[in-house]
């Protein structure tokens, strides 16, 4: 009974999160297939640490620390040189706007550059999540996380002014 | 909004990130229970052992039987044993593979029904060719040890036995992960 609750409030946060993993998901994945792989690795992780989820942190946060460390120890065990997706199939994934798949597809193209970690980072910063939180999730210091969302900022700039 | 082909700003960059969604055709449904995942977990942590064991009995069967003084055991019967546990390998890796292709997040509830049915077949197969193989060497390898002397042929039917006791747990409880698997998945076909 216990169980079935526990699983029934588990399905009831992944539909909640479900744009949130799935954005995760996408900006480490190299195709659909791998997409897919993703998005049932983080979901077989979450079931599996939704126990350990003591609710001091917010759900989201927790939602972006197992997904992010998901697809960054996958991306780790499965690199390749050719590791972003094609830029003309994240916008046909993508469901938004003519203007706004214009600006997706270069978004896409400057942060797959990004190392693993880093575009864990800009992630959570582009979500508008806190220095605290993004140091709550990547392990870093706040300190260290400002330097370096600076640091990846400044890179983003630069190359998208080149 | 700047969209300029060549230049995209930061904060365009932030308004598109929270802006997008992923579209519902490609998005990826989670409508499985997560009994299921369980199970699947279950069963991918268990044949990743098996790969290790594996793997580990193929690199060790000759250093330890056939190049060891002490037991000397025939060239042949240690390739044939290589052979084995390398074939054991692959149908461990092949089963891992099967065990992680039931997709509950992509595939149809009739789908991920046949996804269990092939892991299944693929395992009572792999069970067949091992026993084919296992079974002559077993023999062999206790007849050997019988001719060594009493001790060392008791020691090789109690190692056997207890070997034989921990595959068969190991087995029945991957039978019953899978058995879970199917009847979840043909009540919801049911309905």
């Amino acid at each position: 009974m216990e169980r079935n609750t526990e699983s029934q409030q588990f399905l009831e946060i992944v539909d909640a999160n479900k744009h949130l993993i799935s954005k995760v998901c996408l900006m480490y994945a190299r195709d659909h297939e791998h997409f897919k792989d993703l998005y049932q690795e983080v979901m077989a992780t979450l079931w599996q640490g939704i126990r350990s989820f003591n609710g001091v942190s917010k759900i989201s946060t927790w939602i972006y620390r197992v997904a992010l460390n998901t697809c960054v120890t996958y991306h780790r065990r499965h690199s390749r040189a050719d590791s972003a997706m094609s830029i003309s199939d994240v916008a046909e994934i993508a469901d938004c706007s003519q203007e706004h798949a214009s600006l997706l597809r270069q978004m896409y193209a400057l942060i797959s550059q990004l190392d693993p970690v880093d575009k864990g980072i800009i992630m959570m910063w582009l979500d508008s999540s806190s220095y605290d939180e993004i140091a709550d999730v990547t392990g870093l210091s706040r300190a260290n996380v400002a330097s370096r969302i600076y640091r990846i900022r400044q890179r983003l700039v630069k190359k998208s002014n080149e | 909004m700047n969209t300029d082909n060549n230049n995209i700003s930061l904060e365009d960059m932030r308004s598109v990130w929270q802006g997008f969604t992923v579209a519902d055709s490609v998005q990826a449904h989670f409508s499985g229970s997560t009994s299921m995942l369980d199970h699947r977990s279950k069963l991918m942590r268990q044949q990743k052992a098996l790969i290790v064991v594996a793997v580990m009995w193929a690199l060790l069967s000759m250093p330890l039987l056939c190049l060891n003084p002490a037991i000397g055991l025939p060239l042949w019967a240690g390739v044939i044993l290589v052979i084995y546990f390398v074939l054991m390998g692959i149908m461990s890796i092949a089963l891992y593979h099967s065990y992680k292709d039931i997709d509950m997040c992509t595939m149809s509830v009739r789908e991920c029904m046949a996804a269990v049915l092939k892991a299944k077949t693929l395992r009572r197969n792999g069970r067949i060719v091992g026993m084919i193989v296992a079974t002559p060497v077993l023999g062999y390898l206790l007849w050997f040890f019988y001719q060594i002397n009493k001790i060392t042929f008791v020691g090789a039917v109690v190692g056997a036995v207890f070997g034989l006791f921990i595959g068969l747990i190991v087995d029945l409880r991957m039978r019953r992960h899978l058995r879970e698997m199917a009847r979840y998945l043909e009540s919801l076909d049911r309905d």
